[in-house]
């Protein structure tokens, strides 16, 4: 990617060096960067290494809401960033962020009015309006949601109106901040198609992400950063498996991982390029099994390693929930004959679509919802005879919505929070707030606001204070939401380090693959049921089956059942 | 360069528009909040009000008091329109308290809390007994029977039911919005223009 | 549709009028109960007007549901207080029972009620009947700030939303440990980690929000179009000039009154 075919480049920095109002270390520095018309350029790195910043400068955002000093020359759509207003800039390049939810203008009352709030805002006439507003609702993919409302739709869909709505200002730029951090894995296809289409039709597409996976499916070009600097850029196959992505933690996407760790082991062609989707992958797998490389091994996670050491029936139980029904004030029938018991030193993970009563189990967890028929025994104790600040002793859960959590001054406040409410003494408070710092790498940042992290590692404080609880259960519901792969690396240490210590983990998650590498046991939930509750290692074709039909498969277990 | 937090021709800027609906939000759910979850006997229901005052200024605070009663008519009771003054007012007050620097301590706020409670109900009583006869249907309602037998004016007795009730209500809001603030980020802080301290 | 408010999707004769033709109407009753005599105009109006429109309108029902469920109590303290308390000079009093209720006390609450009826009830059916969003677009049309009118109709959609978030900070607290269901002194200690992440989480998405309200041209210069049409016949802007007029008429009787 240089400059000797010029062809219109709609995306143009040249030496751009950013520093934000007030902050000491530059979050952009030296940024060269010339993206061409229509192509899906990814932008990669690690939590806080300037990837949303650089989002935000390519639509203006940096330097006209967030302030700071900006060196260099940025250039998009022809227009120079720093002397034109944003008003001006969204005709040229739309800017989505990763939550949704807080981008609907909320304003009008249906996705048709909702796409058209900003054509309104621009004066453009009735007749142009109606016509932009159909094709941004076609080429999203949501023309059949234009008389819902916007806040009665899923993410995923949300998201898409989003994006809709920005592009009938018809920006030929467009720039994602960390768009799949809310999406489950069937949104996240969507999503990949979407912007596909879009490309071909010359839009073009930047794309700050942490999922690599997601990242090798879709872009053309990636660039990673690395405190702000450009670390590599260029064409997916090399940048992925550079070398220095994992020196620098910011990691290798999935199946060049489990390439790379086959090559260690000689089952990997040597001279064969690691692999960056999984279809490569298997191929490559293929290719070494024809010539005669050891098999089966092929897959080993992490938790097939360690099965082993797992909790054997004998083990005491944290919490178990005998036959739960519930039922929820509106009338929704969310858990119809539950059974489900967590002992010491297990690792499950617990999966299923929306809507399958995952949430609602969690809650049963610590007697923040009560049975409406049979019973739920946390720490031995029936849930109808205590209190939810009781059961909080022996089951620590993280919401998703780390918003709903967080208070406190100081990260280490924050920590400190759920300890004392639990009347330890003050040493063991401490003891207890510094080894959970500590767990999740947060001794950096122990004295800063958690709102003045990048939201990766904000959830990592979210997890480090129930960490602090002590608990015997600490629940998870999608802990790898928006983290990168350093965060995520940490996460699974953890959960290791737990297990080792007896403690059990139960995970909510739509992320098979980590929950694959990090838990042994699979619980999945279908209307309100356990449809099926065993071990990755055990399970077989049939339960691989269920499994793929309802939440999808991990890699490895693809690969297994494909019978590589 | 242009800045979002600084108004442009007069109009609210991006930060206002995308505050005060919050705000407006806030107040109708919180009380709810404490008074379900907590069971604590306190209404908290102009805590958004204040802190847009405090945070953006009189103007703000005016409108988001004012369309907060708008919005309480538009979805629960039309009745609280009349009262939309009142809530004005309180959102004035905050706007004045952050430019005299209140949010620096705690005990200025507290004052300010005080202030607001009976400029409050001084405003309010007017309202109340001109279109609600000095009753509310509520609790509160008893004071203004008592101060009447005591020989007060409608007038009167309303003024003095709500300087009874609504200073230590504001006081409360007022020094929950200090610790809230106190304690808020400073890119946040730094955005409304309010130094870290 | 999602939860807009009072109002209520129904094909009746309100629903098809220009909202600034309800506001005006609104308004003209609202004048009229306070400058023409008690109680017998809040009365007329009540059971003249307010209930005939209702009854077109095919809201009848709720109407007077929501109207009783937020006055009764007021009406009944009204009866009351002023009934048993008011302060005058007039000795005439009518034994109820134990109670001695004062004669000018309960013309005073007959007054006020039959007034507030019709304060109340105005601006309810307007909103019973006219979309908040057409609202909105017809008020920002004829003069009113556009940005009151976004303040508006984010927060009449955010309070669901926001009510649901107060619900997930008390669960997550609460799973922290939070002790909700303790003393007072306890549960005092939990007003600021309930109220806390909500106002902190509320001022974060106020700034997302601010970003999207940029993203969206909101503030870009120059004169605004809309997708939507509302149809404003030449009938509708007669009738309000004459109600106008009559509110006109009706204020200019009352000074004429006061001076004579």
């Amino acid at each position: 990617m240089d400059d000797a075919s010029p062809p219109y480049a709609p995306i143009v920095l040249r030496h751009v060096t950013f520093t934000y109002a007030g902050a000491s270390e530059p979050a952009l520095r030296d940024v060269t960067l010339t993206v061409p018309a229509g192509q899906i350029c990814a932008v990669i790195g690690r939590a806080g290494a300037g990837k949303s910043t650089l989002c935000a400068l390519c639509a203006g955002f940096v330097p006209h809401f967030f302030r700071g000093r900006l060196d260099g020359d940025a250039v998009v759509d022809g227009l120079p960033i720093a002397t034109h207003p944003i008003a001006e800039l969204v005709r040229h390049v739309a800017l989505v962020g990763s939550n949704a939810f807080s981008q609907i203008s909320g304003a009008r009352f249906t996705v048709y009015d909702e796409v058209a709030f900003g054509l309104e805002n621009l004066g453009v006439p009735r007749a142009e309006m109606i016509e932009r507003v159909e094709w941004a609702l076609q080429a999203l993919g949501i023309d059949h949601l234009r008389d819902r409302s916007p806040y009665a739709l899923s993410g995923g869909q949300q998201q898409r109106m989003v994006i809709a709505a920005a592009l009938a200002m018809r920006p030929p730029v467009l720039a994602l901040d960390e768009p799949t951090s809310q999406l489950d894995p069937p949104a996240m296809a969507e999503l990949a198609d979407v912007l596909r289409a879009l490309s071909r039709q010359g839009i073009t597409i930047l794309i700050a992400e942490h999922r690599l996976e997601w990242v090798a499916e879709v872009a053309e070009r990636v660039v990673a950063l690395d405190r702000g600097a450009v670390l590599a850029d260029g064409a997916p196959a090399d940048v992925l498996t550079d070398p220095r992505l994992c020196e620098r933690r910011i990691g290798w996407p999935r199946p060049t991982q489990m390439a790379a760790r086959a090559r260690a082991e000689g089952r990997w062609a040597p001279d064969r390029p690691l692999p960056i989707t999984v279809a490569d992958l298997a191929a490559g797998w293929r290719a070494a099994a024809q010539d005669g490389a050891p098999r089966s091994a092929a897959v080993q996670s992490r938790s097939e390693a360690h099965d082993s050491r797992g909790a054997t029936s004998a083990a005491e139980p944290i919490v178990s929930l005998e036959d739960v029904h519930f039922t929820y004030p509106t009338g929704v029938e969310a858990l119809r004959g539950v059974s489900l018991t967590v002992r010491r030193g297990e690792r499950i993970a617990l999966v299923g679509r929306n809507g399958a009563g995952k949430s609602t189990l969690v809650r049963h967890l610590n007697g923040l919802l009560r049975p409406s028929r049979g019973r739920a025994l946390v720490g031995g104790v029936d849930t109808r005879t205590t209190t939810v600040a009781r059961c909080a002793r022996h089951v620590g859960i993280v919401f998703q919505d780390v918003r709903n959590q967080l208070f406190a001054r100081t990260v280490r406040d924050e920590i400190r929070f759920g300890p004392r409410n639990l009347g330890f003494s003050p040493e063991k408070v401490s003891a207890l707030t510094e080894a959970a710092i500590d767990a999740l790498d947060l001794r950096d940042v122990v004295d800063e606001h958690p709102y003045d992290l990048p939201p990766a590692r904000r959830r990592l404080v979210a997890i480090a204070a129930v960490l602090a609880m002590d608990t015997p259960l600490l629940a998870l519901d999608e802990p790898t939401a928006g983290l990168d792969n350093a965060s995520i690396d940490a996460l699974m240490r953890l959960i290791d380090d737990l297990a080792a210590r007896r403690r059990s983990v139960l995970v909510v998650s739509h992320d098979l693959d980590f929950c694959y590498e990090a838990l042994d046991r699979v619980v999945l939930m279908r209307d309100g049921r356990i449809a099926l509750d065993g071990r990755f290692a055990d399970l077989d074709c049939a339960q691989m089956e269920a499994l793929t039909s309802e939440v999808g498969l991990p890699i490895a277990l693809r690969l297994r059942c494909a019978g590589i | 360069m242009t800045t979002s937090t600084t108004s442009q021709r007069g109009e609210l800027s991006s930060t206002a528009l995308a505050l005060i609906p919050i705000a407006i939000a806030i107040n109708v759910a919180l009380g709810h909040l404490v008074q379900s979850v907590l069971k604590l006997p306190i209404y908290l229901d102009s805590i958004g009000t204040v802190l847009v005052g405090v945070l953006l200024g009189p103007l703000a605070g005016a409108i988001t008091g004012l369309l907060a009663n708008v919005i309480w008519g538009l979805t629960l009771a039309p009745s609280a329109l009349p009262f939309a003054a009142v809530a004005a007012v309180i959102g004035l007050i905050a706007g004045y308290a952050r430019q005299y620097g209140a949010i620096r301590s705690w005990w200025k706020m507290a004052l300010a809390g005080v202030i607001t409670g009976v400029v409050a109900a001084a405003v309010s009583a007017p309202i109340a007994t001109y279109v609600f006869g000095g009753v509310t249907g509520a609790g509160t309602d008893v004071l203004v029977a008592m101060f009447q037998n005591l020989g007060a004016s409608v007038l009167g007795a309303s003024f003095m039911q709500g300087a009874v009730s609504d200073p230590l209500d504001k006081t409360i809001t007022y020094l929950i919005v200090w610790a809230i603030i106190s304690a808020l980020p400073k890119r946040l802080l730094a955005r409304f223009g309010i130094a870290a301290q | 549709m999602q939860r807009t408010g009072l109002f209520i999707e129904r094909a009746g004769f309100l629903q098809r009028l220009n909202p600034l033709t309800k506001v005006t109407g609104a308004l003209l009753l609202i004048g009229a109960t306070f400058l023409l005599p008690a109680p017998l105009t809040g009365a007329a109006l009540l059971g003249g007007a307010l209930l005939p429109l209702a009854l077109a309108s095919l809201v009848a029902r709720r109407f007077l549901d929501i109207l009783l469920k937020t006055l009764l109590p007021v009406l009944i303290s009204l009866a009351l207080v002023q009934g048993l308390f008011f302060p005058t000079a007039d000795p005439m009093t009518i034994p109820v029972g134990p109670l001695l209720f004062r004669r000018a006390g309960l013309q005073f609450a007959l007054d006020t009620g039959s007034r507030l009826l019709v304060v109340a009830g105005a601006p309810l059916l307007l909103f019973q009947t006219t979309h908040p969003g057409m609202l909105v677009q017809a008020l920002i049309q004829s003069g009113m700030p556009r940005s009151i009118g976004y303040i508006l109709l984010v927060a009449l959609q955010l309070i669901p939303a926001i009510s649901e978030r107060a619900v997930g900070v008390a669960e997550a607290q609460r799973a922290r440990g939070l002790e909700t269901e303790g003393n007072v002194v306890q549960r005092i200690r939990g007003v600021l980690p309930l109220v806390s992440p909500l106002i902190v989480g509320a001022l974060v998405e106020a700034e997302e929000r601010a970003m999207a309200i940029e993203a969206r041209a909101f503030n870009a210069p120059g004169p605004k179009t809309w997708v939507r049409d509302i149809p404003d016949p030449p009938a509708e802007r007669l009738a309000r000039i004459v109600m106008l007029a009559a509110l006109g008429a009706i204020v200019a009787g009352r000074v004429v009154m006061v001076f004579d």
